[in-house]
């Protein structure tokens, strides 16, 4: 049997009692020192109090419009930090947007841009490079992956180019 | 429900909406937490938004093995002694919180809002890194090991820091003239209740 604890050490002791992880044995041995020291019971009681008032504590319930506003800014996260992960059809307004920034090009500089348009409709792979520089030059840039659908829908848009810009150079 | 956490963290690492239920579990807790610490609503308001971000651009090199709450904790409390530098020392909550009704006597509620007044001011004159301890023992109920895990601390220090910071709340509610108040419930009936 330990021989009985001091004030000292159960001052010490009384916050991990408080906090309920001593083991049986030591949690023994303060309660008996307290059960006999009127000086450590009081220490005791005033920390527990202590602990009781901020536990009571009420909460303050977050607003409603937090969860909104906090999603929509993770959304941004999202989106910030995968540039390039964009919908295909983004992509494809993008281009349509070059499309009629290029239709205002033709009437100026007319037949080079059908024989751009031409060469990349003969080749599917020339049709990429084709769109992003006609892009650039209508000072947008444009981000397009690689997927079949983009390939459709970008070789369906040189077509429309085709056909608007044929349309422009003849009217 | 660590099973389950952990489900939920891997699949809003690739997906955002999935991080709704996410912040829908903790924010709360994490707007409480951050009030207590600011003492401002819209600061609360404003962290808690900026902790649930930073946390998911963080999610993908957290370690799912890991407790999540103790991270995001970290991820609160650093944001909040960030925004605590070079403030005045203590702050003062901008309005106190009123106690649900219940059914003491109308004198025993508006003594148990003073007292709650008092409490709150307390816990804001803290120095941060007590104020801190404080509220995650007692208002968030972490244990020993997530409040050391949150505060980037040994667990032996984690500990000194709480008795400590318990201490140094206890003199402040002395001061304040609580620990008299108490006495008097406690003659009335055998609980103490504030």
């Amino acid at each position: 049997m330990n021989p009985p604890l001091t004030c000292t050490v159960t001052r010490r002791l009384l916050h991990p009692y408080l906090d309920g992880v001593l083991s049986d044995l030591e949690r023994r041995d303060v309660e008996q020192h307290v059960a006999g020291c009127a000086g450590c019971r009081q220490a005791f009681v005033a920390l527990e109090r202590t602990a009781l008032l901020v536990e009571c504590l009420p909460r303050v319930a977050a607003p409603p419009a937090l969860l909104a506003r906090t999603m929509a800014a993770v959304r941004a996260e999202h989106r910030r930090a995968r540039p390039t992960a964009w919908h295909p059809l983004a992509s494809l307004v993008v281009v349509l947007a070059a499309v009629l920034g290029a239709a205002t090009v033709v009437a100026a500089s007319g037949e080079p841009l059908l024989a751009t348009l031409d060469a990349a409709l003969a080749d599917p792979s020339e049709v990429f490079p084709t769109l992003a520089s006609l892009a650039v030059e209508a000072q947008l840039s444009v981000v397009l992956g690689s997927s079949a659908l983009l390939v459709a829908g970008a070789v369906a848009l040189v077509h429309l180019m085709r056909g608007e810009l044929s349309a422009a150079a003849a009217g | 429900m660590q099973e389950l956490e952990a489900a939920l963290i891997e699949a809003a690492r690739s997906d955002p909406e999935a991080f709704a239920e996410v912040v829908l579990r903790y924010q709360d807790r994490l707007y409480n937490y951050l009030y207590r610490m600011t003492g401002s609503r819209e600061d609360a308001q404003d962290l808690t938004q900026e902790a649930f971000v930073r946390a998911y651009r963080a999610l993908p090199r957290f370690n799912l093995e890991a407790p999540f709450r103790p991270w995001l904790y970290k991820i609160a409390t650093n944001l909040a002694i960030n925004h605590l530098k070079g403030r005045k020392p203590s702050i003062v909550l901008e309005e106190y919180v009123p106690s649900p009704p219940n059914e003491y006597s109308p004198e025993r509620q508006v003594e148990a809002a003073e007292t709650q007044r008092l409490v709150s001011q307390a816990i804001a004159q803290l120095p941060e890194h007590y104020r801190s301890v404080v509220l995650l023992r007692h208002v968030e109920e972490l244990s020993y090991e997530e409040i050391a895990r949150t505060l980037d601390l040994p667990l032996g220090t984690a500990k000194v820091r709480l008795h400590r910071a318990r201490a140094a709340l206890q003199e402040k509610l002395t001061a304040l003239g609580l620990h008299g108040a108490a006495d008097r419930w406690a003659k009335d009936d055998a609980t103490v209740t504030p």
